[in-house]
């Protein structure tokens, strides 16, 4: 019999009830939720809170320890993995870099699902890799090394070939780490334009909180592998949600151009002075 | 670069067919391949001693190439190669104790590599087991360390076994050192099958080298089944590897040079399968050339030369990927 899970066009990727362990150690408990169509769903959450796992079990590469993961309403593990390939891509957090390796070369290995094993490389390809690296702003550096690149332009190449993939829904780790913040701006930038503009549906982790509000569409708090609560309206944030899942007072302040809060922690020395926390904002 | 190798292989294999004690011109070469005369004493010395040497120099050298490429590509280790990983020496004790123990297997045609293959597997496998224990799971520096560490341990049975058994010992004495001069043509020509085997298998896991190559989790994103194509990946390692030394012995380092010789021109491994097979055919048949040749009219075995060579390699490849 064959399970059907959430109605597809409101949530392509979703999870019900899913359980995962990482090395033998329970991470998830009892995950259930659907990921939006053409929407950037960021998860966040404290160091250890399941971010990276929950990712990982959402896109096959770590088997769930109970629960379902359905893509297109079918459950993920039943699935050829290639057939999956050509619906979602994932951007491990520190993927690895060959030596020697063009910029070109690296989005063109994005082709692969889309590559039979005696089929040659088409238009369709080139089209898929040229139409990356241009979304991508990678174009004028198509035949560097990637190892030459700074950060965020390599970054930019990985999430180039992610996009040459050609996939509706794309999960990404911490896309933003180890980049200062130009570039770091420059990513989450072209991250919201491919929801907005290009029909992708992406989840990414962000560890940055108030990059985090500034750009997601939907965001996924994580506490001791739960979910604590998730929120449509970036306003809409608290302080008290802030300090609960990360067990730290802090201070909301809001962006004045956009009406977006931001949060920073409090400090001690300023505890006694006239600053407002809580929800009180 | 495949019309480059190719010439160098035709030059190199001339070379190989001319020089000698007694030099042969090209002339007379080519009159032999074109009719052989039974009475004409340079035309039986290609047809008996140099060109089943040369073949089996290419064949053995391709196969270590296409073994080390292999290793290299599934593991991402540069260092990965036959003759460090355990595999070479899984198989030379495998043949010696096929030998010398009174049990009725039959060393003569696919049986030989055959054996020597699982033996190469099975070391391979122990070293890839212990190289993933603990928690920073399976890391360039201890796959090495426990390849050379079983390596050494196969070594020592092997070399327990010749002390205690001078018939297993007569039988294997110039082969087990990785000598061309005591390679086996008649395991050559049985070893095609699984030759073939292992080339369609390296042929199918090659077009997922450049996915894995990114990292495992990049690789099953793009729809690679990773643990079935290292499996299959494995596989034919140990038989080139096997192949490899149920011909000519351990033969160290053309595995190891090979592949990083050709990643440094072609770094696309799709084209790879093919290159390092030339590449790893060149590289022998001309370490065998310098073997014979250098100490005239005395020869040294092969692999001493391929040690000469490679191992200078081996130390710059470690300082570069240990930095």
């Amino acid at each position: 019999m064959i399970k059907h899970g959430p109605d597809r066009d409101s949530a392509p990727l979703s999870a019900e009830k899913l359980h995962a362990a990482f090395r033998n150690k329970a991470v998830l408990h009892d995950i259930s939720v659907e990921i939006p169509k053409n929407r950037l769903t960021v998860l966040v959450g404290p160091n250890g809170s399941g971010k990276s796992t929950l990712l990982s079990a959402m896109s096959r590469l770590i088997p769930p320890a109970g629960g379902t993961v359905y893509l297109d309403s079918k459950d993920i593990h039943t699935r050829h993995t290639r057939d999956i390939a050509r619906k979602l891509g994932i951007l491990p957090q520190t993927p690895i870099l060959p030596e020697n390796l063009t910029v070109h070369d690296l989005v063109s290995r994005g082709r692969y699902p889309h590559q039979g094993l005696f089929k040659q490389w088409t238009k369709a390809d080139e089209d898929a890799v040229r139409n990356a690296m241009e979304i991508t702003n990678t174009a004028a550096f198509a035949n560097r090394p990637v190892q030459n690149l700074s950060g965020g332009q390599r970054q930019r190449c990985f999430i180039a070939m992610a996009l040459a993939q050609e996939t509706d829904i794309i999960l990404l780790d911490e896309p933003t780490t180890y980049l200062d913040l130009r570039y770091q701006v420059e990513v989450m930038k072209l991250i919201a334009d491919l929801c907005q503009n290009h029909g992708r549906t992406i989840v990414a982790v962000l560890h940055d909180l108030n990059f985090a509000l500034q750009y997601a569409d939907y965001m996924i708090f994580l506490k001791d592998g739960k979910i604590y609560q998730t929120i449509d309206d970036p306003r809409s944030c608290s302080a008290d949600l802030i300090s609960d899942v990360f067990a730290t007072d802090v201070v909301r302040l809001i962006e004045p151009q956009s009406g977006i809060p931001v949060f920073m922690p409090l400090h001690a020395k300023h505890t006694d002075a006239s600053c407002t926390t809580g929800a009180a904002l | 670069m495949t019309l480059v190798l190719v010439a160098m292989l035709i030059i190199a294999a001339l070379l190989y067919m001319m020089s000698g004690p007694r030099l042969i011109t090209p002339m007379t070469i080519l009159s032999a391949s074109g009719a052989l005369d039974p009475h004409n004493f340079d035309h039986r010395i290609i047809e008996t001693i140099r060109l089943p040497r040369l073949l089996a120099a290419m064949t053995t050298g391709a196969c270590l190439g296409l073994s080390g490429l292999l290793l290299q590509g599934l593991l991402r280790n540069p260092l990965g190669e036959p003759h460090i990983l355990g595999l070479n020496a899984g198989a030379t004790l495998a043949v010696i104790l096929a030998t010398a123990l009174p049990l009725g297997i039959p060393l003569d045609g696919m049986a030989r590599p055959v054996i020597a293959a699982c033996g190469g597997g099975i070391v391979f496998l122990a070293t890839i087991v212990f190289a993933s224990a603990g928690k920073t799971g399976m890391t360039l520096l201890k796959v090495t360390f426990c390849g050379i560490a079983f390596s050494a341990l196969a070594s020592a049975l092997s070399s327990a076994i010749l002390i205690l058994d001078d018939d297993t010992l007569d039988k294997v004495r110039l082969w087990m050192v990785g000598d061309l001069s005591a390679a086996r043509i008649d395991t050559v020509g049985a070893s095609l099958g699984l030759l073939g085997l292992a080339l369609g298998a390296a042929f199918y896991v090659s077009t997922c080298l450049n996915a894995l190559a990114l990292g495992d989790d990049v690789a099953t994103s793009l729809g690679v089944p990773v643990r079935k194509v290292r499996f299959i990946g494995i596989v034919a390692a140990a038989l080139f590897s096997g192949i490899a030394v149920a011909i000519a012995g351990p033969i160290g380092f053309v595995g190891l040079i090979v592949p990083n010789l050709v990643r440094r021109f072609a770094p696309d491994y799709r084209a790879s399968v093919v290159l390092s097979a030339l590449c790893g055919a060149v590289l022998l048949v001309l370490a065998d050339l310098a073997a014979r040749l250098i100490m005239l009219p005395h020869e040294i075995p092969t692999g001493l030369a391929t040690a000469f060579i490679g191992a200078p390699v081996f130390i710059v490849l470690v300082a570069r990927a240990i930095r």
